[in-house]
């Protein structure tokens, strides 16, 4: 699935508008403590099981939970694994960013360290366009 | 030492808003964005060549680079500054060449910190960057 950014992007996708329902949030909260059926997950919630059934068929097409087939009790279990593709693609993007104002500090460090014939460029202006009326 | 970047994403609506401080004057931070040369310095990503193909710094100019990658493939941007104010306010789009038609919204402004840098005479500024979906007119009620 990772050599497929496509479908892997379609899968993060479901996955974060799945998680944008603060009941389904819980219910994700819920799971990771360990698996639940239905009616468990309903209790806490003033929602009818029907409501959670539907919240689950969402977590589950977006790969975040899944259920037991053969049990009687069918009880929902988080996919620990669909989360931590979920916080390595923000840590991705955030060690990117992160990388991306340290390579800005070490060019205004650079600029700040005073070199002849760069002291007068860093009082001169740089383009001011509101003071250039054409 | 480097200074945190934070990242906040306001849930219902497509934008993040990174804030990230600079030891360095609120003027130098702004010119490594309005120069050409400063800016294909640090904008990276890492492992790629950053080339300025136009730079018209100022409101409604176009900008455009390109990023060459170690096998020689080239990645291609462009946008436009719909504004800016010296040393405050940086407003421009956004589009990877390679998916045109996704234009992002990125604002750039300055924010000068209560904190001074102990010992030292320079200025804390901390810019904070709004990448947004342009098509989103939420973007803004927030700012």
């Amino acid at each position: 699935l990772a050599d497929q950014p496509d479908q892997s992007d379609a899968l993060l996708d479901r996955a974060f508008s799945a998680l944008a329902d603060p009941v389904r949030r819980a219910i994700v909260a819920r799971l990771s403590r360990g698996p639940a059926t239905l009616g468990e997950l309903a209790g806490p919630f003033d929602i009818t099981a029907q409501a959670v059934s539907k919240h689950i068929s969402v977590l589950e097409s977006a790969g975040l939970v899944w259920r037991t087939r053969e049990a009687q009790r069918r009880p929902v279990h988080l996919d620990a694994s669909a989360l931590e593709r979920l916080t390595s693609w923000i840590d991705q993007y955030r060690l990117e960013a992160e990388a991306r104002y340290r390579r800005l500090d070490a060019v205004l460090a650079a600029e700040q360290t005073p070199r002849p014939g760069r002291n007068q460029r860093a009082q001169e202006s740089w383009p001011q366009p509101k003071e250039k009326p054409e | 030492m480097t200074n945190p970047v934070v990242i906040e994403a306001a849930p219902g609506t497509g934008y993040l808003d990174i804030t990230r401080e600079f030891d360095a004057p609120v003027q130098a931070v702004f010119r490594a964005h309005a120069d050409p040369d400063l800016y294909v310095q640090w904008i990276g990503p890492r492992g790629l060549t950053s080339t300025v193909t136009s730079w018209d710094f100022r409101d409604g100019g176009n900008y455009g680079f390109e990023q060459r990658d170690a096998t020689g493939e080239v990645y291609g941007f462009r946008g436009v500054f719909h504004t800016v104010i010296a040393n405050s306010l940086i407003i421009q789009t956004f589009e990877y060449l390679g998916a045109p038609g996704e234009v992002s919204l990125d604002r750039l402004r300055s924010s000068r910190s209560r904190m001074d840098a102990p010992g030292s005479s320079a200025e804390r500024s901390s810019p904070r960057q709004r990448r947004s979906n342009a098509w989103s007119p939420k973007a803004w009620s927030t700012a």
